[in-house]
């Protein structure tokens, strides 16, 4: 391919997070600072991994409410078994037993999940809406609505980094990359596409839509448990509070990445970078004193013209 | 084809942009006026930051958790008055009680370079970290109305004590009550993810549990702070057990709510007269104190928010410049149809 | 799925008891909930409770009149909270603000929430984006704009709204006329007019109506309006209970007003569901949850738990029958 091919083959999402880094650093004060960059690497890895393991959902025209609730119930079900007034004493061996039991609980959910969605038939919009309430109450029993602190020093180390990248950068950079292996090289990548495209289609090629949108659904809960482990890690404490607010970025940084909320086309790498690119907008704007319900709204019409524009895309590419 | 779809989103995406940054220009003009002095000094800071040590005047931010009762619009009423008049340069955020945001807000004020930072946390656990970071910076830190947890360097804490507020009020009502009157009690609970609410919800079970005798707590209801379920919550106590006679309400945000409420069912009435349902409520809000002053409402426990802000601004300066500390916890007062006309008559509530 | 395929036999009792109880499964959950509460607390199943819970369900029902609409031609609206919001809002400013009478304030709230309405039908029905997006979309916006217009505080409203809000007609308050009023003119429209069968013939399927031309994505838009139109109104309506209009007004009402939808018959689907009596059970199902919860004393903290487990089951029952594609 002619370098101008490649050039403009290029996703736009790229050009988006491009111009609107440089208009940080050149119009935001403190942005172009080497902290300031690092604390956002961190602040942004919770959103990153969230948007794609929802982007597995999305990838079939489903959508997951659960993995925000999943947030809150994983952080203070591990703060409390990793905490050194807890059961273990903060041992090493407690802080092991909590991540796995974060990245079970998502486990789980995702099972229930993907059981109600495809055995059972149920809606994918409601139940996840319903497992949401559920988990999110059985967080709020299960702490008293307090939040969970007092975690082991060894845990504090998590949240350092290697110069200015912060160790869960690596996290969900890492996330993102198995993600994205496994959506562009594997089988099941390929089946998820199919699927997301055109049920029967699928069927007919012999692909079980049940089996891959239960995977995508199972994927998207693991996902946010280790999205809790990355945010306990940052934050250092577990509450209920955490997620109330995250939905609206997720499906944000999916949109803007150019992935069809009707399923069947969207890569991980855009997502990445939409979500990115969300996190950006939303410091720099408030450093520059944009109060939060104006970001709200500017996020809602991002998700409008982003869009519109990505079903022009697909429009002129299939009139072609 | 590709070339002008592209060139079409490059061109959104500057738009999008630039709009989205002179956002903070243009909500000057169509903000509401009370928020015009925010934006106007956020747009100073910009400039003063990057000068710190050198310019004269002290940059404060200060982290709100929500803006979302009467009390806390006089809250930022006050610092906002204390900082134009001493001339400080003010920057602040507000987090709708997201305490993600809250902690990201904090650290985008150490990226703006301000002196010293007030935050009335969320949650005072969760912002433990954020606070870290501002002690890895060096900037002090002072805690306005809520404490923080463990594990943190803070200035100064200026915060009032929930559950002593509520005990302080149940002592009021049990001292005018008459012999042998028991109360059979709705308690309405603000949220639970939020710690004030339930120190207020552990402040008067605890309270009223030493007076067996006198109190009964027939229903608790979650509010989520929505004066909607506030309503349906008075509603349905009463439509389950008539003989109800003691509300408790966490705030006086739902205050509104329950007296549309107990109107609706015609037990709305005075201090005194039959069928009165004794009302204790929190905050101190204006329609609150109006309520006692006419003889609806008992008692209402008050934050005293422009003491505490203004101690939380002379903090703040303090600490930038490097004198000690002084932690302060507002005792609150006790309004009631006993002192509202004597020791109070000059309060007005927010 | 050869359960539902029709065969020559006679299905053997088994598979008719199972056919009934999914056809009116929600009526038996709805029983053992009235059992199970009144065994709690016997003033569960008095006039004045069952009252007390119709009145309860009166603002909410309207909106789920207006998403019953939207349901029916396949669509969704998440942004009726952040109408029902902004439509307050808007109402206020013309009572307080301008102290116009209060009739104009529920016409400006309901023009308010057409306005809403017709964004949202707009992107959905003729740029075609998914609904879910546009209004998710539009409900950050309607929230980014109410929050911006009150400034983030609670907004006291005059008094005048307490003659709505204390109106009794033969001790029966004026929200459940309102609301039931509103549900029989929408049955009337759903069953008895064209538009009404051409809502049903867009929901079960878009190309085949337009084929047989009908105007599908005028009747979409269409369905939009109508349900941002009673949503404004529904938010005005609920102002005028509260008295004040909180910064968190309607927050997550979305939720309880779409499940309230699906149990009461709608489908997630499309070109199902009848407003008449769904709408109204729906919704009393889930106020009378609450209602029951408060009756019999339980713990604040279980609330959100029950609600969120009878709507899962609800939801299963009535998708157990579903025979098509996963979504």
């Amino acid at each position: 391919m002619s370098t101008l091919k490649k050039f403009k083959s290029i996703d736009a999402i790229i050009w988006f997070v491009i111009a609107f880094f440089i208009f940080s650093l050149v119009v935001v004060p403190g942005f172009a600072n080497l902290n300031t960059l690092s604390r956002f690497m961190s602040q942004s890895s919770v959103l990153i991994i969230m948007a794609c393991g929802v982007h597995m959902v999305v990838l079939n025209g489903g959508v997951d409410f659960t993995s925000t609730a999943l947030l809150a119930l994983t952080t203070v079900v591990g703060a409390s078994i990793m905490r050194t007034a807890g059961p273990l004493g903060g041992s090493g061996f407690s802080i092991v037993l909590a991540l796995l039991a974060m990245v079970g609980l998502g486990l789980l959910l995702g099972i229930i999940n993907g059981l109600s969605i495809t055995t059972f038939k149920m809606p994918s919009f409601i139940v996840t809406m319903a497992t949401q309430m559920i988990v999110n109450g059985i967080a709020v029993v299960f702490t008293g609505g307090a939040s969970v602190s007092g975690l082991p020093a060894a845990f504090g180390k998590f949240k350092g980094g290697i110069g200015i990248f912060p160790f869960i950068l690596f996290i969900a950079l890492g996330v993102a990359i198995v993600l994205h292996i496994i959506t562009t090289k594997t089988i099941f990548g390929r089946q998820l596409y199919a699927v997301g495209t055109n049920h029967k289609t699928a069927l007919t090629s012999g692909i079980s839509p049940r089996k891959t949108i239960f995977k995508a659904y199972v994927i998207s809960g693991i996902c946010a448990g280790i999205a809790g482990i990355v945010e306990l890690a940052y934050m250092q404490s577990g509450s209920v509070n955490y997620g109330s607010t995250m939905f609206n970025d997720i499906m944000a940084s999916i949109i803007v990445g150019g992935t069809s909320p009707a399923g069947g086309s969207g890569k991980i790498r855009n997502t990445v970078l939409g979500a990115l690119l969300i996190s950006m907008i939303d410091n720099s704007l408030n450093i520059l004193g944009v109060p939060y319900y104006y970001i709200t709204l500017i996020k809602g019409l991002i998700i409008l013209v982003a869009a519109s524009i990505d079903l022009i895309r697909i429009q002129k590419r299939d009139s072609k | 084809m590709k070339k002008k779809v592209l060139s079409l989103m490059l061109v959104s995406a500057m738009a999008i942009s630039m709009l989205a940054g002179c956002g903070s220009a243009a909500s000057e003009s169509t903000a509401a006026p009370a928020s015009t002095a925010e934006e106007s000094k956020a747009e100073e800071s910009s400039e003063a930051a990057p000068a710190e040590e050198e310019s004269d005047a002290v940059t404060v931010g200060v982290s709100w958790c929500a803006i979302e009762s009467q009390m806390w619009a006089e809250y930022q009423r006050t610092i906002q008055a204390e900082c134009e008049a001493r001339g400080i340069t003010l920057i602040e955020s507000v987090a709708e009680n997201d305490v993600q945001k809250q902690n990201e807000q904090i650290e985008n004020f150490i990226a703006q370079g301000v002196d010293a930072i007030i935050i009335a946390p969320a949650d005072g656990q969760a912002v433990v970290s954020a606070i870290v970071e501002c002690n890895n910076a060096g900037i002090p830190v002072v805690m306005a109305n809520r404490a923080a947890g463990e594990g943190c360097e803070v200035y100064a804490t200026i915060s009032s004590d929930n559950k002593a507020m509520v005990a302080d009020e149940i002592e009021y009502i049990v001292s005018i009550t008459p012999e042998g009157t028991k109360y059979r009690c709705l308690e309405l609970v603000g949220s639970l993810t939020d710690v004030n609410a339930i120190a207020r919800q552990e402040g008067f079970e605890e309270s009223i549990a030493k007076y067996p005798d006198i109190f009964e707590l027939v229903a608790t209801v979650p509010t989520e702070w929505s004066g909607d379920k506030a309503l349906a919550g008075v509603q349905n106590t009463f439509s389950s057990d008539d003989t109800v006679n003691f509300i408790f309400s966490p705030s006086d945000a739902l205050l509104p709510s329950i007296v549309s409420g107990l109107q609706q069912l015609g037990k709305y009435n005075k201090v005194g007269e039959d069928g009165h349902v004794t009302l204790v409520t929190f905050d101190g809000a204006a329609d609150a104190v109006t309520a006692i002053r006419d003889g609806y409402v008992d008692c209402v426990t008050v934050q005293d928010a422009t003491v505490q802000a203004t101690l939380c601004v002379d903090a703040a300066v303090d600490a930038a410049s490097g004198k000690p500390s002084k932690d302060y916890i507002d005792p609150g007062f006790t309004v009631s149809s006993e002192n509202v006309d004597t020791d109070y008559a000059d309060f007005t509530g927010y | 799925m050869g359960k539902d395929v029709v065969s020559a036999e006679t299905p053997s009792v088994g598979k008719k008891a199972k056919a009934l109880f999914l056809e009116y499964g929600i009526y038996v959950i709805m029983l053992l909930m009235i059992l199970f509460f009144t065994f709690k607390n016997s003033n569960f199943l008095t006039i004045n409770n069952i009252l007390l819970i119709l009145r309860t369900s009166s603002v909410l029902g309207i909106t789920c009149v207006g998403m019953f609409f939207v349901l029916i031609v396949a669509g969704i609206d998440i942004s009726v909270s952040m109408n029902m919001y902004f439509s307050a809002v808007i109402g206020s400013i013309i009572l307080n603000n301008l102290g116009l009478p209060l009739w104009l304030s529920f016409v400006a709230a309901t023009l308010s929430g057409a306005l809403i309405g017709i964004i949202n039908g707009f992107f959905v029905a003729y740029v075609k984006i998914v609904p879910f997006i546009v209004t998710l979309a539009t409900y950050s916006v309607a929230k980014g704009l109410a929050l911006l217009f009150t400034d983030q505080k609670m907004v006291f409203l005059d008094s005048k709204v307490m003659t709505i809000a204390n109106a009794k007609f033969l001790g029966v308050s004026a929200f459940v006329y309102i609301f039931l009023a509103i549900v029989i003119i929408a049955h009337t429209i759903l069953t008895r007019t064209q538009f009404g069968r051409q809502i049903y013939a867009v929901g079960n399927n878009l190309v085949a109506a337009n084929k047989m031309g009908i105007n599908g994505a005028r009747t979409v838009f269409m369905a939009y309006v109508i349900c941002g139109a009673l949503s404004g109104f529904a938010g005005e309506l609920s102002s005028c209970n509260l008295g004040v209009i909180n910064a968190n007004f309607a927050q997550g009402d979305e939720f309880v007003v779409i499940s309230s939808c699906v149990i009461g018959g709608a489908s997630l689907f499309g070109g199902k569901g009848r407003v008449l009596p769904g709408a109204i059970i729906g919704i009393c199902l889930v106020q009378a949850i609450i209602n029951g919860m408060t009756m019999m004393g339980a713990s604040a903290y279980v609330y959100t738990i029950f609600r969120g487990v009878i709507i899962f089951i609800a939801v299963m029952i009535d998708s157990i029958k579903f025979s098509g594609e996963i979504r």
